[in-house]
Protein backbone atom coordinates (compact mmCIF):
# COMPACT_ATOMS: atom_id res chain seq x y z
CA UNK A 1 0.00 0.00 0.00
CA UNK A 2 1.51 3.63 -0.86
CA UNK A 3 -0.29 6.79 -0.97
CA UNK A 4 0.10 9.31 -3.10
CA UNK A 5 -0.81 13.08 -1.90
CA UNK A 6 -1.88 15.29 -4.74
CA UNK A 7 -1.31 18.44 -2.76
CA UNK A 8 -0.42 21.11 -4.33
CA UNK A 9 0.53 22.53 -1.11
CA UNK A 10 2.61 20.39 -0.56
CA UNK A 11 3.54 17.77 2.59
CA UNK A 12 2.68 20.34 5.42
CA UNK A 13 -1.46 20.01 5.10
CA UNK A 14 -1.51 16.32 3.89
CA UNK A 15 0.96 14.86 6.46
CA UNK A 16 -1.76 15.56 9.41
CA UNK A 17 -4.38 13.60 7.55
CA UNK A 18 -2.26 10.24 7.18
CA UNK A 19 -1.08 10.84 10.85
CA UNK A 20 -4.87 10.94 11.63
CA UNK A 21 -5.55 7.45 9.65
CA UNK A 22 -2.33 6.27 11.76
CA UNK A 23 -1.11 4.56 8.11
CA UNK A 24 1.68 2.57 8.59
CA UNK A 25 2.08 2.31 4.97
CA UNK A 26 4.35 4.38 2.34
CA UNK A 27 3.06 7.90 1.94
CA UNK A 28 4.78 9.97 -1.01
CA UNK A 29 3.75 13.39 -2.51
CA UNK A 30 2.55 14.49 -5.99
CA UNK A 31 3.09 18.24 -5.71
CA UNK A 32 3.27 18.70 -9.01
CA UNK A 33 0.22 16.62 -10.28
CA UNK A 34 2.94 14.58 -12.11
CA UNK A 35 0.67 11.19 -12.42
CA UNK A 36 -2.45 13.63 -13.23
CA UNK A 37 -0.50 14.47 -16.23
CA UNK A 38 1.10 11.26 -17.23
CA UNK A 39 -1.85 9.27 -16.68
CA UNK A 40 -4.56 11.65 -18.02
CA UNK A 41 -6.52 11.71 -14.42
CA UNK A 42 -8.47 14.66 -13.26
CA UNK A 43 -10.32 13.90 -10.22
CA UNK A 44 -8.93 11.48 -6.85
CA UNK A 45 -9.57 9.37 -5.44
CA UNK A 46 -7.81 6.81 -7.31
CA UNK A 47 -6.30 3.33 -7.02
CA UNK A 48 -3.56 1.84 -9.38
CA UNK A 49 -3.29 -1.74 -8.57
CA UNK A 50 -0.25 -3.60 -10.12
CA UNK A 51 1.20 -6.88 -9.61
CA UNK A 52 4.64 -8.68 -8.65
CA UNK A 53 5.99 -7.67 -12.27
CA UNK A 54 4.22 -4.13 -12.49
CA UNK A 55 0.93 -5.14 -14.73
CA UNK A 56 -2.38 -4.12 -13.40
CA UNK A 57 -4.54 -6.18 -12.26
CA UNK A 58 -7.43 -3.27 -12.11
CA UNK A 59 -8.28 -0.60 -14.30
CA UNK A 60 -6.79 2.20 -13.59
CA UNK A 61 -9.83 4.01 -11.77
CA UNK A 62 -11.91 6.07 -9.30
CA UNK A 63 -12.53 3.79 -6.27
CA UNK A 64 -12.83 4.66 -2.42
CA UNK A 65 -10.80 3.23 0.23
CA UNK A 66 -13.49 4.01 2.88
CA UNK A 67 -15.55 1.62 1.41
CA UNK A 68 -15.23 -1.49 3.19
CA UNK A 69 -16.55 -3.78 0.13
CA UNK A 70 -13.65 -2.42 -2.25
CA UNK A 71 -11.34 -2.80 1.38
CA UNK A 72 -12.11 -6.79 1.67
CA UNK A 73 -11.41 -7.21 -1.99
CA UNK A 74 -8.11 -5.47 -1.64
CA UNK A 75 -6.95 -7.17 1.00
CA UNK A 76 -8.58 -11.00 -0.90
CA UNK A 77 -5.89 -9.73 -3.66
CA UNK A 78 -3.23 -8.87 -1.27
CA UNK A 79 -3.31 -12.10 0.46
CA UNK A 80 -3.80 -14.77 -2.17
CA UNK A 81 -3.71 -15.19 -5.79
CA UNK A 82 -7.25 -14.61 -6.58
CA UNK A 83 -7.66 -11.56 -8.54
CA UNK A 84 -11.41 -10.32 -7.75
CA UNK A 85 -13.95 -10.79 -10.60
CA UNK A 86 -15.10 -7.44 -10.18
CA UNK A 87 -11.93 -5.67 -10.95
CA UNK A 88 -11.64 -6.77 -14.38
CA UNK A 89 -14.81 -5.33 -15.14
CA UNK A 90 -14.76 -2.06 -13.56
CA UNK A 91 -14.66 1.36 -15.88
CA UNK A 92 -10.90 2.90 -16.03
CA UNK A 93 -10.34 6.64 -15.99
CA UNK A 94 -8.61 8.72 -18.66
CA UNK A 95 -5.54 6.83 -21.26
CA UNK A 96 -2.54 8.29 -21.57
CA UNK A 97 -1.93 11.47 -24.27
CA UNK A 98 -0.40 14.10 -24.84
CA UNK A 99 -1.98 17.64 -23.05
CA UNK A 100 -4.38 19.90 -25.33
CA UNK A 101 -2.86 23.59 -25.59
CA UNK A 102 -5.12 24.70 -22.87
CA UNK A 103 -4.13 21.81 -20.50
CA UNK A 104 -0.89 22.71 -20.93
CA UNK A 105 -1.51 26.15 -20.31
CA UNK A 106 -3.34 25.32 -17.56
CA UNK A 107 -0.76 23.05 -16.20
CA UNK A 108 1.38 25.79 -16.83
CA UNK A 109 -0.53 28.39 -14.25
CA UNK A 110 -1.25 25.47 -11.95
CA UNK A 111 3.27 24.90 -11.46
CA UNK A 112 3.52 28.94 -11.16
CA UNK A 113 0.54 28.89 -8.65
CA UNK A 114 2.45 26.65 -6.63
CA UNK A 115 5.88 28.98 -7.13
CA UNK A 116 3.83 31.56 -6.03
CA UNK A 117 2.39 29.92 -2.74
CA UNK A 118 6.04 28.95 -1.78
CA UNK A 119 6.53 32.74 -1.84
CA UNK A 120 3.47 33.36 0.32
CA UNK A 121 2.29 35.29 -2.48
CA UNK A 122 -1.28 33.54 -1.83
CA UNK A 123 -3.78 36.29 -3.76
CA UNK A 124 -0.88 36.13 -7.10
CA UNK A 125 -1.50 31.97 -6.58
CA UNK A 126 -4.98 32.11 -6.59
CA UNK A 127 -5.22 34.27 -10.00
CA UNK A 128 -3.12 31.53 -11.97
CA UNK A 129 -5.27 28.75 -10.35
CA UNK A 130 -8.71 30.86 -11.21
CA UNK A 131 -6.53 31.08 -15.05
CA UNK A 132 -6.14 27.58 -14.72
CA UNK A 133 -9.61 26.29 -14.05
CA UNK A 134 -11.14 28.04 -16.95
CA UNK A 135 -8.78 26.89 -19.81
CA UNK A 136 -9.49 22.92 -17.61
CA UNK A 137 -12.60 23.34 -15.89
CA UNK A 138 -13.00 19.13 -15.46
CA UNK A 139 -9.99 18.98 -13.59
CA UNK A 140 -10.90 18.73 -10.25
CA UNK A 141 -7.23 18.30 -9.28
CA UNK A 142 -6.57 21.67 -10.32
CA UNK A 143 -10.11 23.42 -9.41
CA UNK A 144 -10.68 21.75 -5.79
CA UNK A 145 -6.65 23.02 -5.19
CA UNK A 146 -8.17 26.32 -6.15
CA UNK A 147 -10.83 26.12 -3.75
CA UNK A 148 -8.53 24.59 -0.55
CA UNK A 149 -6.17 27.47 -1.46
CA UNK A 150 -8.84 30.28 -1.38
CA UNK A 151 -10.75 29.11 1.31
CA UNK A 152 -8.70 26.52 3.80
CA UNK A 153 -11.18 26.83 6.47
CA UNK A 154 -13.43 24.99 4.36
CA UNK A 155 -10.97 21.82 4.20
CA UNK A 156 -8.75 22.03 7.05
CA UNK A 157 -11.02 23.12 10.03
CA UNK A 158 -12.68 19.86 11.60
CA UNK A 159 -14.42 17.90 9.15
CA UNK A 160 -14.99 18.89 4.75
CA UNK A 161 -17.42 21.22 4.17
CA UNK A 162 -19.50 19.47 0.96
CA UNK A 163 -22.22 22.16 1.51
CA UNK A 164 -20.05 24.76 1.06
CA UNK A 165 -18.70 22.65 -2.08
CA UNK A 166 -21.77 22.47 -4.01
CA UNK A 167 -22.29 26.16 -3.41
CA UNK A 168 -19.04 27.02 -4.58
CA UNK A 169 -19.36 24.75 -7.96
CA UNK A 170 -22.57 26.94 -8.05
CA UNK A 171 -20.94 30.53 -7.67
CA UNK A 172 -18.00 29.39 -9.87
CA UNK A 173 -19.76 28.04 -12.84
CA UNK A 174 -21.33 30.84 -12.92
CA UNK A 175 -18.95 33.97 -12.35
CA UNK A 176 -15.39 31.91 -13.51
CA UNK A 177 -16.84 30.09 -15.84
CA UNK A 178 -19.95 31.45 -17.39
CA UNK A 179 -21.95 28.39 -17.85
CA UNK A 180 -24.53 27.06 -15.06
CA UNK A 181 -23.50 24.06 -12.55
CA UNK A 182 -23.33 20.45 -13.72
CA UNK B 1 -7.09 -3.59 -29.36
CA UNK B 2 -4.01 -1.16 -28.36
CA UNK B 3 -4.99 1.98 -30.21
CA UNK B 4 -2.94 2.96 -33.16
CA UNK B 5 -1.45 5.61 -31.25
CA UNK B 6 1.35 3.02 -29.99
CA UNK B 7 1.84 0.90 -32.94
CA UNK B 8 3.02 4.48 -35.10
CA UNK B 9 5.44 4.90 -32.28
CA UNK B 10 8.28 4.19 -34.51
CA UNK B 11 8.72 7.29 -36.51
CA UNK B 12 10.03 4.96 -39.20
CA UNK B 13 6.40 4.46 -40.70
CA UNK B 14 5.43 5.31 -43.76
CA UNK B 15 2.29 5.83 -45.65
CA UNK B 16 -0.16 3.96 -43.66
CA UNK B 17 2.22 1.36 -42.29
CA UNK B 18 1.45 -0.46 -39.60
CA UNK B 19 4.49 -0.13 -37.61
CA UNK B 20 5.39 -2.29 -33.90
CA UNK B 21 8.41 -0.48 -32.53
CA UNK B 22 10.82 -3.32 -31.70
CA UNK B 23 13.75 -1.09 -30.57
CA UNK B 24 16.14 -3.27 -28.27
CA UNK B 25 14.76 -6.20 -29.71
CA UNK B 26 17.17 -9.12 -30.83
CA UNK B 27 16.86 -9.68 -34.73
CA UNK B 28 17.76 -13.04 -36.41
CA UNK B 29 18.53 -13.64 -40.10
CA UNK B 30 17.91 -16.69 -41.52
CA UNK B 31 18.01 -17.23 -45.87
CA UNK B 32 17.71 -13.71 -46.03
CA UNK B 33 14.91 -13.42 -44.07
CA UNK B 34 14.74 -11.08 -40.41
CA UNK B 35 12.79 -13.06 -37.56
CA UNK B 36 11.94 -11.26 -33.89
CA UNK B 37 11.11 -13.07 -31.05
CA UNK B 38 7.30 -13.72 -30.64
CA UNK B 39 7.48 -12.21 -27.38
CA UNK B 40 9.37 -9.16 -28.10
CA UNK B 41 6.08 -7.90 -29.70
CA UNK B 42 4.39 -7.86 -26.41
CA UNK B 43 5.90 -4.73 -24.55
CA UNK B 44 4.93 -2.39 -27.28
CA UNK B 45 1.51 -3.79 -27.73
CA UNK B 46 0.40 -4.38 -23.84
CA UNK B 47 -0.08 -7.92 -24.49
CA UNK B 48 0.84 -11.13 -23.03
CA UNK B 49 0.21 -14.46 -24.88
CA UNK B 50 1.15 -18.43 -24.54
CA UNK B 51 0.76 -21.06 -27.46
CA UNK B 52 -0.92 -23.99 -26.22
CA UNK B 53 -2.17 -27.13 -27.95
CA UNK B 54 -0.86 -24.96 -31.46
CA UNK B 55 -3.17 -21.98 -30.40
CA UNK B 56 -2.14 -18.71 -30.01
CA UNK B 57 -4.02 -17.22 -26.73
CA UNK B 58 -3.74 -13.47 -25.83
CA UNK B 59 -4.15 -13.85 -22.06
CA UNK B 60 -3.84 -9.87 -20.95
CA UNK B 61 -3.44 -6.47 -21.59
CA UNK B 62 -6.55 -5.76 -23.96
CA UNK B 63 -7.12 -1.92 -23.24
CA UNK B 64 -10.45 -1.17 -21.07
CA UNK B 65 -12.62 1.27 -22.95
CA UNK B 66 -11.26 4.25 -22.40
CA UNK B 67 -8.67 3.70 -19.89
CA UNK B 68 -5.60 2.29 -18.65
CA UNK B 69 -6.47 -1.56 -18.67
CA UNK B 70 -5.75 -4.92 -16.95
CA UNK B 71 -2.56 -6.07 -17.59
CA UNK B 72 -0.95 -3.29 -18.98
CA UNK B 73 2.26 -2.05 -17.87
CA UNK B 74 1.17 1.79 -16.75
CA UNK B 75 3.73 5.13 -16.76
CA UNK B 76 6.52 4.83 -14.44
CA UNK B 77 6.27 7.61 -11.74
CA UNK B 78 9.19 8.71 -9.36
CA UNK B 79 7.57 11.02 -6.16
CA UNK B 80 8.93 12.29 -2.85
CA UNK B 81 8.29 10.59 0.31
CA UNK B 82 5.94 12.69 2.18
CA UNK B 83 8.28 13.44 5.08
CA UNK B 84 11.52 12.26 3.92
CA UNK B 85 11.54 13.81 1.16
CA UNK B 86 13.25 10.43 -0.42
CA UNK B 87 12.71 10.44 -4.20
CA UNK B 88 10.99 6.74 -4.41
CA UNK B 89 10.25 5.14 -7.77
CA UNK B 90 7.21 2.94 -8.88
CA UNK B 91 9.62 0.20 -10.14
CA UNK B 92 10.76 -0.15 -6.30
CA UNK B 93 8.61 -2.07 -5.83
CA UNK B 94 8.64 -4.60 -8.43
CA UNK B 95 8.24 -8.14 -6.83
CA UNK B 96 5.47 -7.14 -4.64
CA UNK B 97 1.68 -6.32 -5.48
CA UNK B 98 1.26 -2.94 -4.72
CA UNK B 99 -2.04 -0.59 -4.26
CA UNK B 100 -0.92 3.21 -5.12
CA UNK B 101 -3.81 5.13 -3.88
CA UNK B 102 -4.30 8.88 -5.22
CA UNK B 103 -5.87 11.25 -2.81
CA UNK B 104 -5.74 14.61 -1.46
CA UNK B 105 -6.01 16.55 1.60
CA UNK B 106 -8.92 19.24 -0.03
Amino acid sequence: MVVIAQDAQGAEVARPWVEKASGTYRALLDQHNFIGKAYNLKYVPVGIAVDETGRLVMPVSSVDIEVAGFRAELEQWARGAIVPERWEGMEGGGAPRALTPDEQEADARFQLAIALLAQDKKPEAIAELEQAVRLDPQNWLIRKQLWAVDQPEAFYAGEVDYTWQEARQDTEARELLGTSAD
Amino acid sequence: MPSARILAASGRCVGGDLCIPLDGAAVQVLDAVRFVRLDDFAEPLGLEWRVADEVLLVSRGLRAEGGLGVGQVPPAFALPDLYSGELVSSSDFRGKKTFFYMWASW
